[in-house]
């Protein structure tokens, strides 16, 4: 579903439309809550909360492969500190950074090139994509 | 007249230095309490063993999926009293704890005492796994003696004086420790009831991170689960009594113990992600049975 892909990367663009730091901050909370949207309905589906639709698990899925790709580009030099939960890491260690994002985007990719087409599929494409969420939180978020 | 208050006060001095003594001394088990430790099942004890969640610490630093069952420790904990290195607690017997006798285990455990009669440091969570069964117990040291060995010892603590001082600690476990459940719970409560209120206060030892510390490191009982700021100084830990994620239905929770994301699909995050990785690893009802409790508690006070 295209129209679910476009409105996600709406409500992504839309959040960035101001200055650097401050932007870069609203960039990526943006695109996160955007994300956890794709993310509920995924694995609303998958938990059998929504009915299964091979439409909106692509939609869906498109939609994440674009925040995905594009995620990395919201972390300027400068812009944690203050509110940002993000950690000092995500520049001490930017490799590591750039890797884990880039891991999240080829996991996305790899179940749009062969999307789930029944609950179960769907399960674990959601699995898989999901690790990405908790190994980055886990070395790059800081809970305020 | 000085004659007699100078032995008063020696008196006084004598009984000050025999009270500080007996306070700090290491309380191990009798004889007779270890001899009732019933026989361990390796089987049993992975349950225990996940919802004890020892590889949080003691697999080495960035362990993953099968890494996490090698406890070569090494993982370092910065606090303000110093920094602690989670020691190697694999079969080994020479670097881990290969050489320990069941009852040597239990002491560390349920009383933090080590097998040289030392008292180990509460960052090793002994305050909680007091409340722990002996079968538990047993069971555990089971399936430790199941994991692989590894030869090499963990880097020894960096504390400073005087918490350097272990005898010291004899007086912070007469301060602190709390024998028996926090919570009381009513004599009708549900089996699942108590099952989750074992779950988290004996076993998984939320309230380690999850309740607020004293200036010496003491738990604040009374704002027990209710989070604080982060040990390591970096964010804060959030409060999961019904006041801080009170908006979450039980299953919520369970989920959250299973999946790692909240209801609104943020992820679990931090130290956290190791624990909700043991936690997945328990059959669906204890993670439903610790719901149940977090839901149980009082929202505010407590």
């Amino acid at each position: 579903m295209m129209k679910f892909a476009i409105a996600v990367s709406a409500v992504v663009l839309m959040a960035g439309t101001a200055r650097a730091e401050e932007d870069a901050l609203a960039m990526r909370e943006g695109a996160m809550q955007a994300n956890s949207f794709v993310m509920a309905t995924l694995a609303g589906m998958a938990k059998g909360d929504i009915a299964f639709d091979a439409k909106k698990v692509e939609g869906g899925l498109e939609a994440m492969r674009f925040i995905a790709a594009t995620f990395a580009n919201h972390f300027p030099e400068g812009s944690g500190g203050g509110d940002s939960t993000a950690s000092p890491k995500v520049w001490e260690d930017a490799a590591g950074f750039a890797a884990a994002n880039e891991k999240w985007r080829a996991d996305v990719q790899a179940a749009l090139d062969n999307p789930p087409t029944d609950v179960a599929s769907l399960g674990a494409a959601v699995g898989k994509i999901g690790g990405n969420c908790k190994s980055c939180h886990e070395n790059f978020r800081i809970k305020k | 007249m000085i004659r007699k208050l100078a032995v008063f006060l020696v008196l006084l001095a004598v009984a000050g230095g025999l009270a500080f003594w007996f306070i700090t001394a290491p309380k191990t088990l009798s004889a007779d309490e270890i001899a009732a430790l019933p026989q361990g099942d390796a089987a049993a004890g992975e349950r225990i063993f996940y919802a004890a969640g020892c590889a949080a610490c003691h697999a080495a630093p960035g362990a993953k999926g099968d890494e996490k069952l090698v406890l070569a420790g090494g993982e370092r904990f910065v606090t303000q009293f110093g920094t602690f290195v989670a020691p190697n607690i694999s079969p080994d017997p020479r670097a881990g704890i290969g050489s320990w006798t069941l009852g040597q285990f239990a002491n560390a455990v349920l009383r933090g005492v080590s097998p040289a009669g030392e008292h180990l440091y509460p960052a090793f969570p002994y305050s909680t796994y007091e409340r722990m069964t002996g079968k538990d117990l047993s069971d555990l040291f089971a399936f430790l003696k199941t994991l692989p060995p590894v030869t090499e010892k963990a880097p020894p603590h960096e504390v400073s004086f005087p918490f350097n001082i272990r005898r010291l600690l004899g007086g912070w476990k007469w301060l602190f420790l709390r024998e028996g459940f926090i919570v009381d719970l009513p004599a009708d409560a549900t089996d699942q009831l108590r099952r989750g209120r074992y779950l988290v206060e004996a076993l998984g030892h939320c309230g380690e991170c999850h309740t607020p510390r004293n200036v010496l490191g003491g738990p604040e009982y009374a704002s027990w689960l209710k989070g604080g700021p982060s040990p390591d100084g970096k964010g804060k830990i959030p409060d999961i009594t019904p006041s801080g994620i009170g908006s979450w239905s039980a299953k919520d929770i369970a989920y959250y113990l299973e999946s790692g994301f909240t209801p609104e699909f943020d992820s679990v995050g931090g130290a956290m992600v190791a624990v909700q990785e043991n936690m997945a690893k328990l059959p669906a009802e204890d993670r439903d049975a610790i719901a149940a409790y977090l839901k149980a508690l009082p929202a505010s006070g407590g």
